[in-house]
């Protein structure tokens, strides 16, 4: 007989225990190789998201080309469309390899200054309406004309102002949209006599004919094109003061028509290179790479080549913001993530020790009589080794091949193998190395139903050591942070293990310390009647050893699930907290200034219970003395109906006084500006003829919407209603249900922007790393649960025949069937309130010790660090979870010792 | 008296040892202790226990239940090591052997058979494949492995069972197995802890036949613990152990009767160890109620105990006026 068949023979007899361990050790290499590729898939697909959903003026890079005054196209050589797309070109190529290859499309534009529009009537004004004229190089193709023809090459054209004689004037021929057409009254053939807005003379003179060609509408109304400018499609409207409105036009031109229209010498053209990029298939490591090449691009714009001699480049972009905030957030995302990898990890190896222990028990007897019968330590661990690999190593491959094809990541992945090789290292040297301990002295020189009363003093000096590590790593954690220098060198090992240290920790100080009261317990028990609770509770406070394992698993799941719960507990009130500080009501609308049609309109609406009306205008001076001038940020809001709504929504603002008509307002100020102006002289604030006289009354520091730092001014909102010459700029609506398409109704005007409170919280939370966290975190927990019940079921299945033996001498003096349960309950009982409260304990210890050092600004909007906020509810719910757990595992035992038999138990461990 | 002392000569004389003790046995245990410790529990098994076998000789070892057979068993079969005293099977002395030495001792000096028929033999393979098992450890060869397995399966009687598992053998089949088990690497001893103690007589008697067999024709030195009047009053030797030292010895032999019969005659001792102590029987310190001190006399021809005076008169007064 050969050694393959001895070790084929020994694995037969151990089928079910080998199955289970192949079927753990599948899983967790699955996992130990599948977490790093969805981890960094997710990293990817978050960061394209962000790139790709971003707006068109964050992500795209735009390259602006203005001219000196008087200058004209023809001096920078951009006379003809072509030399537009070529300069355009020139451009490109100055892009480093890693941002070029991402290029989508390039547009170049030529535009006009505004033109103010006269009237065909000679001499009179239309009323405030005026045109700008363009060339885009990718309109034409996005278009089609329904009446006309696109624009020709132009030429002149003949006009007799005032009745006189005629002038002789370039002509340039445009096309315009047809809400244009309809808006501005615009058909095919009109000519429209313009000038230059702003221009010098008294009397505005005609400078220039623009004649409509053609009348275009797009083909794909959809296209982001017009998204991104809206004028193509519709003449813009801007409301003035007192109800007056200016409305602007778009005409194209076409190459053509361009080429004329920069020959002209007295419009002086202005050019945009628009660059947009296919963000869709980027990737976190090239992050870096585009980065320094936007930055190298946008530094060196002036520098290229001669053709840009005689304009001035600049470039415009928030790549730069977009990527180098995400990189942040991506490492915070990722401290915090592997606090949840170690965590699972420590879990699964708790299980492979359990599994290898149960391993190792199963085998004792015939190991013995192998080491008895002459077979050397090498030997005999070296059966149990290569048994247990025979079943491990394909697992693990099998697991580690499923996870490389079912999880595709577009980026090179750090390398799981180590991992994977450290989970079949531990599956099958756990077994031998308990086995090893087991066997290393032949025959039995100790009893083995003596109950260790005093642990020996290596034990008590390594766990002392391991406290002692955790208590260490837990003050630097605090002290240092988790996130600090992670860019240069990633997460550190040891910090980001101290949650599984505070754990490990915890449960050996809970082991050494819980039997105490127990044994109390037990002598309050003995006294009384009924045998089974002081039964079970001495039992109870000798568990000892066999039940470390499980409760450590036990203590992990539950306290990286609190740690969690806080996390998001915390980070979600500060997200609430800060969309209030940033909306300062259900919802604000703020526009250039809203009539009192506007403001009835919004009342009438059910959701709307109130609205508050405020002006602002950034661009006030504060006069001392009527002299002294400073730049101010000046606010005027209703102060009694704010404060009502800033007390319902638990917003922290003061208000200004209503006026006492004492001539002067009372008003609040900025504590710099107080501590340097007030007191001075006579307070005013003062912008185009307006002046209000204040005084100050108290110091102001917050106000929503207003950036910190800046210098405010507030004063109540009646000494500008009283002067009749202002509309409110913003409407802040007390409306708990109010959302953006009901506020759209009463407010149609396009030049509105609304917010809501609510669907600020939403864009706050959707951020795609936020999602990614969460949805691991949540995933971790679901796997350290399982793994928990297995530690259960293993632990149970452990001590079962120590404790069938128990219960059967207990059995034959009289002990029922439903004692015998009882008894389980007891014995469990202390363990699983120990696990409880030590979980809840671990949770919270670890939350306040590395709270404090991760940077969650990216997730808060607002707080570094936000105040730890606990939701009992969720507390309560998983350590009923973890009872549940506990519950599911006895019941699994139950269901598998239903056929043991008295008379078969009592010969068991009589050896 | 010599004037000038020879101090070679006295040197001489102080350096020269009288007879070793137990120089010529195989087995020896010379004031034994085996004392268990545990956290605070001491139990001491075995109490200065002498004991010498000879090569070849088949011997049992009785006494009650706690009285260190098993332990002394354990000690001399390398699975446990003595506290103190000297404990030697042939060539190695057991209580300083090192853990390599003592794995070339359990392949090589010594084999042993436990009382339960499931701990000697491994459930999942033949009775064959059982008693290959030793060789395999000692790297013997497969050929020859083969050939040595079917010859001693065939000397104690099962050969027919080769290819069967444990749990298809009866029990006495089961530990005629694990007596070829035991003596598969050929060793200089054969250790065996209440072998019959779970079988009736009719397979009691084939046991102890397989052990009589292996005993006579390959030279090994036997050591039976048992309780079995069976085995124990059909060995040559009986020695008898009470609270940790050996207590008596039983000796017999085959004498022809004047019939010309063949009769075993049983001669019953009690050990005299080296300090000079011996252990009474119970019966006879009770019968004249004999406790703590006793008095001796040398005769002639042998030496006489009597029980301490002090004591009869007051039982007499007791039981009678």
């Amino acid at each position: 007989m050969t050694w393959p068949k001895l070790v084929l023979r020994q694995a037969r007899v151990h089928l079910g225990t080998l199955a289970t361990l192949a079927v753990l050790v599948l899983v967790t290499s699955f996992l130990a190789a599948a977490a790093p590729r969805a981890v960094t898939a997710g990293y990817d697909d978050a960061f394209a998201e962000l790139l790709t959903e971003a707006p068109d003026l964050r992500r795209d890079i735009n390259v602006f080309g203005s001219l000196p005054d008087g200058a004209t196209a023809a001096d920078p050589g951009l006379s003809t469309a072509a030399d537009l797309d070529n300069l355009g070109e020139d451009l490109q190529s100055q892009f480093p390899y890693p941002l070029r290859r991402l290029l989508a499309t390039t547009t170049a534009t030529g535009r006009s200054q505004t033109l103010s529009i006269l009237d065909r009537v000679v001499g009179e004004q239309r009323g405030n309406q005026s045109i700008n004229i363009r060339y885009d190089s990718d309109v034409a193709e996005r278009i089609e004309y329904v009446q006309g023809r696109p624009p020709g090459p132009g030429g002149t054209a003949e006009v007799f102002p005032g009745g006189g004689e005629s002038v002789t004037l370039p002509r340039v021929d445009i096309a315009v949209s047809r809400k244009t057409a309809e808006q501005m009254q615009f058909e095919v053939g009109h000519q429209l006599f313009v000038h230059t807005k702003g221009g010098a003379a008294p009397v505005p003179e005609i400078e220039l004919v623009l004649r409509i060609s053609g009348i275009y509408e797009p083909t794909d109304p959809a296209d982001e094109v017009w998204a991104h400018t809206p004028s193509l499609l519709e003449a813009q409207l801007r409301p003035l003061q007192l109800g007056n409105q200016e409305i602007e036009a778009t005409g194209i031109l076409s190459p053509d028509s361009w080429a004329s229209f920069a020959a002209m010498a007295n419009n002086t053209p202005r050019f945009e290179w628009r660059f947009r990029f296919d963000f869709s298939t980027i990737t976190v490591g090239q992050a870096q790479q585009v980065l320094d090449a936007v930055r190298f691009f946008t530094t060196r714009l002036g520098d290229f080549d001669e053709n840009t001699q005689n304009i001035q480049l600049t470039g415009s972009t928030d790549l730069v913001d977009l990527i180098s905030d995400f990189q942040g957030e991506q490492r915070t995302a990722h401290s915090v993530l592997s606090l949840s990898t170690y965590a699972v990890l420590a879990v699964a190896i708790v299980v492979l020790a359990l599994a290898g222990q149960l391993a190792a028990e199963q085998r004792r007897g015939a190991l013995a009589l192998i080491r008895a019968r002459g077979g050397s330590l090498i030997q005999a661990v070296g059966l149990v080794i290569v048994e247990v690999g025979v079943v491990a190593v394909p697992a693990a491959v099998l697991g580690y091949v499923a996870a490389t094809a079912a999880i595709p990541t577009r980026s090179e992945v750090p390398s799981s193998l180590g991992s994977v090789l450290g989970v079949v290292g531990a599956a099958v040297l756990l077994p031998a190395v308990f086995a090893a301990v087991s066997h290393r002295r032949v025959g039995r020189n100790e009893r083995r139903d003596v109950v260790t009363v005093r642990p020996s003093s290596r034990r008590l000096a390594t766990e002392a050591l391991v406290i002692g590590l955790a208590v260490a790593g837990a003050y630097t954690l605090r002290q240092r942070g988790l996130t600090t220098s992670t860019a240069d060198l990633g997460v550190d090992p040891y910090l980001a293990s101290v949650p599984v240290l505070i754990a490990l920790g915890a449960g050996l100080l809970a082991l050494r310390l819980y039997p105490y009261p127990l044994r109390a317990l037990g002598q309050l028990t003995a006294a009384r009647r009924t045998a089974v609770p002081f039964l079970g509770v001495a039992r109870a406070s000798r568990e000892g050893t066999t039940a470390a394992l499980p409760l450590l698993a036990l203590l992990m799941t539950l306290g990286l699930g609190v740690f969690g719960s806080v996390l998001n507990t915390s980070v979600a009130r500060s997200q609430e907290a800060q969309t209030w500080r940033d909306i300062g009501a259900d919802a604000r609308l703020e526009g250039f200034g809203f009539d009192d049609g506007a403001v009835e309109r919004l009342k009438a609406l059910p959701e709307v219970n109130a609205v508050i009306q405020a002006y602002s205008n950034d661009r006030v001076n504060l006069r001392v003395s009527g002299t002294t001038a400073v730049p101010v940020t000046f606010v005027a809001i209703e102060p009694e109906a704010y404060a009502r709504l800033a007390r319902r929504i638990g917003l922290d603002v003061p208000m200004p006084p209503a006026p006492d008509g004492s001539g002067r307002v009372g008003a609040l100020m900025s504590t710099d500006l107080e501590r340097n102006y007030a007191g001075r002289g006579e307070l005013s604030v003062q912008w185009a003829t307006t002046t209000i006289d204040i005084k100050t009354v108290g110091p102001i520091d917050f106000f929503p919407g207003v950036r910190s730092g800046t210098d405010l001014v507030v004063i109540p909102y009646q000494p500008i209603a009283d002067t009749g010459a202002f509309q409110p700029t913003t409407l802040l609506v007390d409306g708990p249900g109010v959302t953006t398409e009901a506020l759209r109704t009463a407010v149609p005007a396009d030049l509105v922007a609304i917010s809501t409170r609510v669907d600020r919280l939403t864009e706050v939370r959707e951020g795609p790393l936020t999602k990614l966290i969460l949805g691991a975190f949540r995933l971790g927990l679901i796997v350290m649960a399982a793994y928990s019940v297995l530690a259960i079921l293993l632990g149970l299945v452990l001590g079962a025949d120590r404790r069938g033996l128990v219960v059967s001498y207990l059995r034959t003096l009289g002990l029922s069937q439903r004692q015998s349960r009882g008894l389980l309950l007891l014995e469990i009982g202390p363990l699983v309130l120990l696990a409880v409260l030590a979980g809840l304990s671990v949770g919270l210890v670890i939350a306040s010790v590395i709270m404090p050092g991760i940077d969650l600004r990216p997730f808060t909007g607002a707080d570094a660090a936000p105040p730890l906020a606990v939701d009992p509810a969720v507390l309560a719910a998983l350590a009923g979870a973890l009872v549940v757990l506990v519950g599911i595992a006895m019941l699994v035992d139950a269901g598998l010792n239903r056929r043991r038999r008295l008379g078969s138990v009592l010969r068991v461990g009589e050896q | 008296m010599t004037e000038a002392l020879d101090y070679a000569a006295l040197e001489e004389r102080a350096a020269a040892r009288g007879p070793v003790f137990g120089e010529h046995a195989h087995i020896v245990c010379d004031n034994l202790v085996r004392i268990y410790k545990t956290e605070g529990i001491e139990v001491v098994a075995l109490q200065g226990l002498d004991l010498l076998v000879d090569q070849g000789a088949f011997v049992a070892l009785v006494g009650a239940s706690g009285s260190g057979k098993s332990t002394l068993l354990n000690i001399l079969s390398g699975l446990d090591v003595p506290t103190a005293g000297v404990a030697r099977v042939g060539d190695a002395d057991l209580l300083s052997m090192t853990a390599k030495e003592r794995l070339r001792y359990r392949r090589e000096v010594v084999g042993f058979v436990w009382q339960q028929t499931g701990r000697n033999l491994l459930g999942y393979l033949t009775a064959a494949e059982n008693v290959a098992l030793p060789m395999q450890f000692a790297g013997v060869s497969r050929a020859d492995r083969q050939e040595r397995v079917e010859e001693l399966l065939e000397l104690v009687g099962v050969g027919y069972c080769a290819g069967r598992r444990p749990d298809e053998l009866s029990g006495g089949e089961q530990q005629r197995v694990a007596v070829a088990v035991a003596v598969a690497n050929e060793p200089e001893v054969l250790f065996a802890d209440e072998p019959t103690g779970e079988l009736d007589t009719a397979t009691s008697a084939e046991v102890f036949a397989a052990l009589r067999t292996v005993n006579g024709a390959m030279g090994v030195t036997v050591v039976v613990v048992t309780h079995d009047p069976l085995v124990a009053d059909h060995v040559d030797r009986t020695v008898g152990i009470r609270d940790g030292r050996t207590s008596s010895e039983v000796l017999r032999r085959t004498e022809l009767n004047e019939l010309g019969h063949e009769e075993v005659v049983a001669e019953e001792y009690a050990v005299l160890d080296r300090a000079g102590r011996l252990q009474l029987p119970r019966d006879f310190t009770a019968a004249l109620e004999m406790e703590r001190r006793v008095r001796l006399a040398l005769e002639p021809d042998h030496i006489g105990v009597w029980p301490d005076h002090a004591r009869r008169p007051r039982k007499k007064r007791e039981t009678g006026s």
